[in-house]
């Protein structure tokens, strides 16, 4: 009974004071933990028990702290004794401090139907950061190296590294710092592992793409308040709040550079081409054309401007159509397409306005500058009587009505095109006249040379006809003296025959009759007789001599034998003439 | 033979092509600079003397707007078809020519009324076209003596139709490029003596026909039909 006693009064004592205490408000307000770290989070925390709902309230910013991750929390029971309900609210927030210092939160109020409530005044002391969990969790940002330009979209990494085995929580969502730069998303959260410093960590990264919009040096931070269990052993369970910070240098972002930026900039920065198309380059007067430029590559594409035309006089042009087409989220690879729509409004045009387009290459550190590689163009009258005809016709076209208009009129040329000499009729100009001179001359010269070779075969040809008649002559006449017995005449004739057939057959320039026994001998050394032929020949010709030079003592030869040797020495000289 | 016929074409662009001379680009960029110094007197004089060097179609475009902006229009028509004769296809000189006619109240011009296939090439090339298509056919006939090839024939067919059609091309463009008129005043008289009297006063930049040229006085047939005298002075060919 004794241990039952202060149960007993405490029951006793509820039952007495319940009824005041379920018409009183009970409100309180506190921040866990306090003293916080500069780069902890801590919960500030507001309490209110009351039987009426809260209606509004407004907390009041705080210069230093920031809060996130705001909650409510509400709760009823029900008073049998007062037949009332009794609500508990508690709403918190989560608070980080930016620096170290003392700070205040005034008292504020909470509006419920019964009226105003005040919130007590709190204050928070901040201490220096905690280091110890900074090789548990991180914030990494990686940003590539090199100058950095205004307008250059730069690939970034944001990584969250946690301790592998840890668990954290989001108590609000990421926070840029650095108002001289715009963000663009490249890609959804990439979950990974990595091992750093010994550890191993579970990462959460996140690509984008930061451009900077100022010259000058610039913070560039991110923070993530997270919640978390401490890893380490013996910390016990409870969630607390920690503020993850990247730590990176200030950016200094340079301006695009005064010096040799040309006319045709645009703010496009990155590493592009640009090819261009036409519709069609046989046209009338007043048909439309489409240009289109389609500029590739990777950079700022989505804030490039359209190039502008030079040149127009004679073409009426239209705002170009732009259309981009990419298939990275950030839109930093891909082409953009502008489509300008140009109508001729004369048939003197041959060549399309030119385009300039030129970019900053941030990696070369230097403008670019491509110019349009455009074909030519036929423009020819519009249709004579059409609607075309009379709306472009000469005195329709203000450009060329206008007189001395001085606009109209294309500028100076600075260059001065192909030298040449002035204009003058070919028969006038001296090297045509000599180049034709000079092709004619070898035409002629080749003409020449044509006839005199076809005469000299001629002649060839008559001179090989006589020699063989001759040779043909002379051998009938000493066949005829052998049957005759005539010596001195066999002798002879068979001599000429084969003097002429000798020089028929070796294509030889002397005169047959000055050609000796001896001489004949030599050439026909040339000519692949057979054996029994030579010694013929020997003494064929030794027999002639023998016969002119020793008179009709000097031996009798069988002339029929020696005819029939002739014969065959002839019919072999022609075989080989032939 | 053969070196005769590799003299011949090395020979060939050589005459044809020469050197720019330096001088006169250099009085170009110096009528350029003058120019650019609103000197327009100063700008002619020096187009006028790289004319006497060498010609380009951008040398006698420029020269034609310093007249123009001398108030020269006859001088400035000369100069702007000088450079179409030179090149068919400079579009600037073209527009600029057609800008001027219309303000001097001129009709068009017949060079700026060539037909694109007539602006392919300079006028002066078409004769040498024809040479070398000419050159080309009778070769391959000749050929045809020495060689069985079987092409020659097609060749020389081809050669001939070449020829026929540049022929006709020259005639065509030669005839366009006559003779305009480059005084303020140009009286067509009718019998060439300063005392005749005269049909009209031309204007200047009228392109005219020329049918005969003596020592005193050119007979030209005016786009009326009208034929009549002028001085020398009075009218320049555009081709020289």
């Amino acid at each position: 009974m004794r241990h039952l006693f202060p149960y007993l009064l405490f029951i006793a004592t509820a039952l007495v004071s319940s009824p005041a205490l379920a018409q009183a408000v009970d409100i309180q307000a506190y921040i866990s933990p306090n003293p916080l770290p500069v780069n902890r989070s801590g919960t500030y925390t507001v309490i209110v028990q009351t039987t009426s709902p809260i209606s509004g309230g407004e907390r009041p910013e705080v210069p230093g702290l920031s809060f996130a991750n705001p909650q409510q929390v509400s709760n009823a029971t029900y008073n049998s004794t007062t037949r009332s309900l009794v609500g508990q609210y508690r709403l918190s927030w989560s608070v980080t401090a930016d620096a170290e210092g003392t700070f205040d939160i005034p008292s504020w109020t909470l509006q419920t139907a019964e009226g105003p409530l005040a919130v007590p005044a709190v204050s928070l002391t901040v201490g220096p950061p905690d280091r110890s969990l900074a090789e548990f969790f991180r914030l990494r940002l990686e940003l590539p190296s090199g100058p950095v330009y205004v307008g250059q979209m730069i690939p970034a990494r944001l990584s969250v590294l946690v301790v592998s085995g840890a668990e954290i929580g989001l108590r609000s969502g990421l926070e840029r710092r650095g108002e001289a730069f715009l963000e663009t998303p490249r890609s959804d959260s990439i979950r990974g592992r990595e091992s750093f410093a010994g550890r191993n960590y579970d990462t959460y990264t996140y690509e984008f793409f930061v451009t900077p919009i100022r010259s000058g040096t610039h913070p560039l931070a991110y923070h993530l308040d997270i919640s978390y269990r401490d890893p380490r052993p013996g910390r016990g369970s409870a969630v607390e709040g920690l503020r993850l910070e990247t730590n990176n240098p200030p950016l200094n972002v340079l301006p695009l550079p005064e010096a040799g930026r040309p006319p045709s900039f645009s703010d496009a920065v990155g590493e592009f081409s640009m090819e261009t198309s036409v519709s069609g380059t046989d046209l009338r007067v007043g048909e439309p054309l489409t240009l289109t430029l389609e500029i590739s590559g990777q950079g700022n594409l989505d804030r490039l401007s359209a190039p502008a035309l030079e040149e127009t006089n004679g073409w009426r042009v239209y705002p170009p159509k732009a259309t981009l087409e990419s298939n990275d989220p950030a839109r930093f690879r891909g082409s953009k397409r502008f489509e300008y729509i140009l109508v001729p409004e004369n048939e003197f045009l041959t060549r399309l306005p030119p385009v300039r387009f030129s970019y900053f290459n941030p990696h070369d550190q230097r403008y670019e500058e491509i110019t349009s590689e455009l074909p030519e163009v036929a423009v020819r009258p519009a249709a004579e009587g059409s609607a075309l005809a009379q709306a472009y016709a000469p005195s329709a076209l203000p450009a060329l009505a206008t007189p001395a208009s001085p606009s109209g009129r294309r500028p100076l040329q600075t260059y001065a095109s192909a030298w040449q000499s002035p204009p003058r009729p070919a028969f006038k100009n001296p090297a045509f006249l000599a180049t034709n001179a000079l092709v004619a001359t070898a035409f002629a010269t080749v003409l020449l040379w044509r006839r005199q070779q076809k005469r000299l075969r001629a002649t060839l040809s008559s001179t090989t006809t006589h020699y063989r008649s001759r040779s043909r002559q002379a051998e009938q006449q000493a066949l005829t003296a052998a049957r005759a017995g005539e010596r001195p005449a066999f002798f002879a004739n068979a001599l000429t025959a084969l003097q002429f057939e000798t020089v028929l057959a070796l294509d030889l320039s002397r005169p047959p009759g000055s050609l000796h026994s001896s001489e004949l001998l030599a050439a026909l050394a040339s000519i692949d007789l057979p054996p029994e032929l030579r010694q013929g020949l020997e003494d064929l010709l030794s027999a002639a001599d023998h016969a002119r030079y020793g008179g009709q003592g000097s031996g009798n030869p069988d002339l029929s034998a020696l005819a029939t040797l002739l014969t065959r020495l002839l019919r072999t000289l022609r075989q080989a003439s032939a | 033979m053969r070196c005769f016929l590799l003299l011949t074409v090395l020979l060939w662009p050589s005459l044809w092509l020469g050197a720019a001379p330096a001088d006169a680009a250099a009085l170009f960029e110096q009528g350029n600079i003058h120019a650019a110094q609103g000197d327009w007197q100063a700008a002619r004089a020096s187009y006028e003397a790289a004319l006497t060097a060498a010609a380009s179609p951008g040398l006698y475009y420029n020269l034609a707007l310093a007249c123009e902006e001398l108030a020269d229009p006859g001088a400035a028509i000369l100069a702007y078809e000088r450079a179409l004769a030179l090149d068919p296809s400079h579009s600037a000189s073209r527009h600029n020519l057609h800008l001027l006619r219309a303000n001097q109240n001129l009709p068009a011009s017949p060079a700026t009324e060539l037909p694109a296939y007539l602006r392919v090439l300079s006028p002066r090339l078409w004769p040498w076209l024809a040479a070398a298509a000419f050159w080309l056919s009778l070769g391959a006939l000749l050929l045809r003596r020495l060689t069985r090839w079987p092409y020659l024939l097609p060749l020389s067919a081809l050669g001939i139709l070449l020829l026929a059609g540049c022929g006709l091309a020259w005639m065509q463009t030669h005839r366009l490029f006559a003779t305009v008129v480059v005084t303020a005043e140009a009286p067509l008289r009718v019998a060439p003596t300063t005392e005749s009297p005269a049909h009209f006063t031309l204007r200047p930049g009228e392109v005219l026909r020329l049918r005969q040229l003596r020592e005193d006085y050119l007979l030209v047939d005016s786009p009326s039909g009208a034929s009549g005298y002028l001085l020398p002075t009075e009218a320049a060919r555009i081709w020289e």
